[in-house]
């Protein structure tokens, strides 16, 4: 198959040579830190690979969302979230660190408190009884490879049905197809990826539950996801043939969209905070306490006001979300500040220090250039439009404003 | 002359489609009438552009609602349990800020909502219980399928018979009169 | 499934259910919507429901003046069930009315034709809704001549309401979203009422709609601002909807009582409230398009889109009880695993199993495309969804009361006549409005459904 319609521009290529660059030199300085503080590592790396599978996972549910609804602005992003989805094998290769390396140091503990890998068998700190069966180390391990099974199953089915409606494009069977696939597909993604949630995160302190957290992670998910597609097509549109494509009322509409998923958010992690707050249970209430106060307490009040107000105004102003400049400048430091987000949901479980070390540089560029790297390679395999789609055409249609 | 005018409101034009409507109105302006309105039973896309209608100020009037709605629920909020009537409840801080937030989101809500609407009604300067538009008999439909355009008699090119004239080069359905009283 | 099934976005699927019947002009939809108001003449249907739902509202100020004269006792609650039919009933009426708020703002935001039909009775179910709900924690403050105490106003006393507690919250809440579904409801009829002025048989309709238009003439300057107030409303009552029902969640889960602190609870309820919310507009639509012959414009793919917005959050409620479940057990809390079996195993237990049945087993049926175009089951599982969601908010009231953490301070609930008199007279209540709305104002609206004429003529071109 030779589709030669709406190819790559020149700039995708330029972009994966840097950042497999970039990648590589960052990835070298980690293994480095990797050998001499493996404890600082992993907690680092954790964090960096939430990052990078948030941007794949959650461009994984705006392509079932945008089946589901067939709105002109997933149309316009399809390909870019298709190709992001597509870097899961890199995830579940970049998972394996964690899986071999990594538990020990994830999920022992710190200190006097004890992790659930070395959790005492009875008195103060021991597990639940449902825990003792759940949180173990092959449990773990099975559960992972269930996760991205259902993921790459899920990467497959999509990209593949997308590739057959660009070879037969008046096939509208497959539209329906997609359709049906992408409902139970939405309910898969979220029950892994919360399940997931609790598995590498949530465990870490595992005298701790939310039965929100699943929620929270998926709608960071969503918010990175798009802000990455808004800047895509914003880069793609500074060349032919994305150029003559874009128009301001693209812009708008994931601009409303990115906004929606802030606010949506942002009710995820107010309601957590609200409810434990003022339950003031001793054992959920310390999840607030090492956050909310201290050093970790600026990083808090940093993420309130640049992960949430800053956006949040700017994207009320319909002309900013109109603005190509500008609405990508927001989305980039939307990415940005999912990062800090991560720091402070994952870090006050290592160190009660907000200081970030190096690693908290090195390692996101290392992932980071990988990751953007492969997702260019895999821009280029398709035409960046999806030519079978029935709404194309209204979709990409100039209209005068 | 002046005699004359302080009786006529405008010259109507009825319409059978909103296309011929934009397109009567495009006509009216590029002629050099200001002085107009258009009337139809439901948003016409594109007659306000055609009409020249910029950006209106009700979106500034909601965010002001909704900003005074905000600061001032929680100012309001802040002010009664630390000020006013500070008491300690449960061990709760006094600035329990976590807790006011629910309430300071409704109010922005209802801030801003009320200004949107009662903005919107103030700009229009209703209730307007009386309008010369609805001398005319044929009016009614304005709210069912017919569309209208009048030319005022304040515009400065208005003239009685020259402007009923130009409208019925436009093809309406019928022209006619609006007497003010 | 899909050999039955013709592609979704195929022309001749759109033909078969469109968003409006065909044939229809601007002068059409006029006289159609606006004769049920003006010309038609009541039916006999009419009056008979209306003399039957007017009878449960006779019951309901029955049950609320015997209430008054001697106090809450009256009612099946107790110590330590305080709450009882009382919020189980007010969180279900809320919820009802989400539903409407959803189709006029959600969908209207997100430019959804197929919401024009039915959005603004919708929005009168909402708004019905609410005073419904509006009555139960009012009635329930044993005081109801004391309820201006939960204002802040300046007393004598130097007090203000407790603005940490969430039954303040609620009073905040529900208020602001009785008064903006108002505001949509209204800024969306100001148009219609224009058109009834203006087709009046009667001198005195003339003068009464002419009074609400408040001498609306449809100037395009009007029409330019009422757009963009209208595109505000919407963008307002829509996080506006997500608040309310999460304001309502919080009154269970700021506490600590097992079974209600827990942070799911704020979109669980949300999704919960949609989700009885368009089982509530299906029971109220599939009846008025037989009674009206509105087939035309209430047509088969609203229904459809209705059952799976359904089906879409009647999943998120499963997600909810789902990881509910799952981190009571994992978390370990003694309080919660106990409560999980007393869910399972306990008094009420049998009303949690009929709960997961209506609310999660049988509308798994909405998956199939043959179901969600069958009427008569489409009408019957809205029933059992409605159903449902009353019953999941019996269980987390009455389950969690009556199994608190000390044995000592366990009981039982029963509701007594009167608990049931005041539901159902509710229930009554709310139909009897819908039908006089219906009688006296258009239940579809005229003005949107124009410009549904114009865009689909356009689209045919």
């Amino acid at each position: 198959m030779a589709v030669q319609e709406y190819p790559a521009p020149e700039s995708i290529s330029r972009l994966q040579t840097r950042a497999f660059g970039v990648g590589a030199i960052a990835l070298l300085l980690a293994i480095y830190g990797a050998v001499h503080s493996p404890q600082t590592f992993f907690a680092s790396y954790l964090m960096s690979f939430l990052l990078f599978l948030g941007l794949a996972l959650g461009s994984l549910g705006l392509v079932m969302l945008q089946h589901l609804t067939s709105g002109h602005w997933g149309i316009i992003i399809r390909r870019p979230l298709e190709s992001a989805t597509r870097t899961l094998p890199l995830l579940a290769v970049a998972f394996l660190p964690i899986a071999i390396f990594g538990m020990r140091y994830l999920y022992a503990g710190h200190g006097d408190d004890k992790g659930w890998l070395n959790a005492p068998a009875s008195g103060e700190g021991a597990l639940s009884a449902f825990q003792k069966n759940y949180l173990t180390h092959n449990g773990y391990l099975i559960r992972a490879v269930i996760y991205f099974a259902v993921w790459l199953a899920l990467m497959f089915i999509f990209n593949v049905l997308s590739k057959q409606q660009d070879i037969n494009r008046t096939d509208r069977a497959l539209r329906q197809r997609f359709k049906i696939l992408a409902g139970p597909g939405i309910i898969l993604y979220v029950f892994a990826m919360s399940f997931a949630a609790i598995d590498w995160v949530m465990s870490i302190s595992p005298h701790w539950a939310s039965t929100i957290y699943g929620f929270i992670f998926v709608g960071a998910q969503l918010i990175s996801s798009l802000s990455l597609m808004i800047a895509v097509v914003v880069l793609l549109a500074r060349s032919e043939p994305f150029s003559g494509i874009l128009q301001p009322r693209h812009l708008h509409d994931l601009g409303k969209l990115l906004l929606a998923f802030v606010m949506l958010w942002a009710y995820f992690d107010f309601s957590q905070l609200l409810i434990v707050w003022s339950g003031n249970q001793p054992e959920e209430i310390s999840f607030y306490r090492t956050r909310l106060y201290g050093e970790w307490g600026v990083v808090a009040v940093i993420v309130v006001v640049f992960h949430f107000f800053v956006p949040f105004f700017l994207l009320l102003s319909q002309d900013l979300k109109r603005r190509a400049q500008i609405l990508s400048k927001i989305a980039v430091w939307l990415i940005v500040m999912r990062l800090v987000d991560l720091f402070w949901m994952t870090r006050p479980e290592f160190t009660s220090s907000a200081v970030p070390s190096w690693l908290d540089l090195v390692l996101p560029i290392a992932l980071g250039g990988l990751w953007l790297g492969f997702f260019a390679f895999n821009l280029k395999q398709c035409p960046l439009l999806p030519l079978g789609d029935p709404k194309l055409e209204e979709a990409i249609e100039q209209h005068h404003e | 002359m002046e005699q004359h005018r302080s009786h006529i409101y405008g010259v109507m034009a009825e319409f059978d489609t909103p296309e011929q409507l934009i397109h009567a109105v495009e006509k009216t302006r590029a002629a050099g009438y200001r002085r107009m309105d258009a009337y139809t039973p439901f948003p016409v896309e594109g007659l306000a552009h055609a009409m020249g209608l910029k950006r209106n100020m009700v979106p500034f009037i909601t965010l002001l609602g909704g900003l005074f709605g905000g600061l001032g629920g929680f100012g309001f909020q802040w002010w009664a349990n630390v000020v006013s009537y500070p008491e300690n409840i449960g061990g709760r801080p006094l600035n329990s800020w976590p807790a006011f937030i629910p309430v300071t989101f409704e109010l922005t809500i209802l801030g801003a909502s009320l200004c949107a609407v009662f903005g919107m009604l103030a700009l229009n300067r209703l209730p307007q219980p009386h309008h010369p538009v609805f001398n005319l008999k044929r009016f009614v439909h304005a709210t069912s399928d017919r569309f209208y355009v009048c030319i005022e008699a304040r515009d400065p090119k208005f003239h009685i018979v020259e402007t009923a004239r130009f409208l019925q080069g436009l093809h309406p359905h019928h022209v006619s009169e609006v007497t003010d009283d | 499934m899909s050999a039955s099934q013709p592609p979704i976005d195929s022309p001749e699927i759109r033909r078969l259910t469109p968003v409006l019947g065909p044939g229809h002009t601007f002068g059409s939809v006029t006289d159609k919507i606006s004769s049920i108001v003006l010309t038609r003449p009541t039916s006999f249907g009419w009056y008979i429901g209306f003399a039957l739902s007017f009878g449960f509202t006779a019951l309901m100020t029955i049950a609320i003046g015997w209430l008054f004269t001697k106090g809450v006792g009256i009612w099946g609650i107790n110590i330590p069930i305080g709450w009882g039919f009382a919020i189980v009933n007010f969180v279900w009426w809320i919820g009802i009315g989400h539903a409407g708020t959803l189709i006029s703002a959600i969908l209207f935001l997100l430019n959804q034709k197929w919401r024009t039909s039915i959005n603004r009775f919708a929005e009168a179910m909402t708004l019905f809704a609410v005073a419904c709900a509006g009555i139960f924690p009012l009635i329930h403050t044993g005081r109801p001549w004391m309820a201006y105490y939960m204002f802040p106003y300046p007393s004598t006393m130097g007090l203000w309401p407790q603005f940490r507690s969430p039954l303040i919250w609620d009073v905040f809440a529900v208020s602001t979203y009785g008064t903006v579904s108002l505001l949509f409801w209204f800024v969306g009829l100001i148009p219609d009422l224009a058109t009834l002025r203006d087709h009046a048989t009667t001198k005195s309709k003339q003068l009464i709609y002419g009074m609400l238009a408040m001498g609306w003439r449809g100037s395009v300057r009007h029409w330019h601002r009422y757009q963009s107030a209208y595109l505000l409303l919407a963008g307002l009552a829509t996080p506006l909807v997500l608040s309310v029902h999460s304001v309502i969640s919080f009154d269970f889960a700021v506490g600590i009582v097992p079974g209600w602190h827990t942070t799911i609870f704020p979109p669980y309820f949300v999704a919960g409230a949609i989700y009885s919310g368009f089982a509530m507009v299906l029971s109220i639509a599939i009846p008025l398009r037989k009674a009206y012959g509105l087939e035309d414009f209430i047509t088969m793919r609203h229904l459809d889109n209705m059952a799976k917005v359904m089906l879409a959050t009647g999943l998120i409620v499963a997600y909810g009880y789902f990881f509910e479940f799952f981190l009571s057990l994992y978390s370990g809390n003694k309080f919660d695993v106990f409560l999980v079996q007393q869910r399972l195993h306990g008094p009420y237990s049998h009303f949690y199993y009929a709960l997961i049945l209506c609310n999660i087993v049988l509308p798994q049926s909405l998956w199939s495309y043959r179901l969600r175009h069958n009427v008569v089951f489409l009408f019957l599982m809205s029933l059992v969804v409605n159903t449902g969601m009353w019953l999941e908010r019996f269980v987390i009231v009455v389950i969690s009361l009556t199994r608190d953490f000390t044995p000592s301070a366990w009981g039982r609930y029963q509701p007594t006549f009167w608990d049931w008199a005041t539901f159902t007279g509710t229930i009554g209540f709310f139909v009897m409005l819908l039908f006089l709305f219906v009688r006296v104002l258009p239940a579809i609206s005229i003005a949107e459904m124009r410009e549904l004429v114009a865009e689909t003529s356009e689209e045919e071109k």
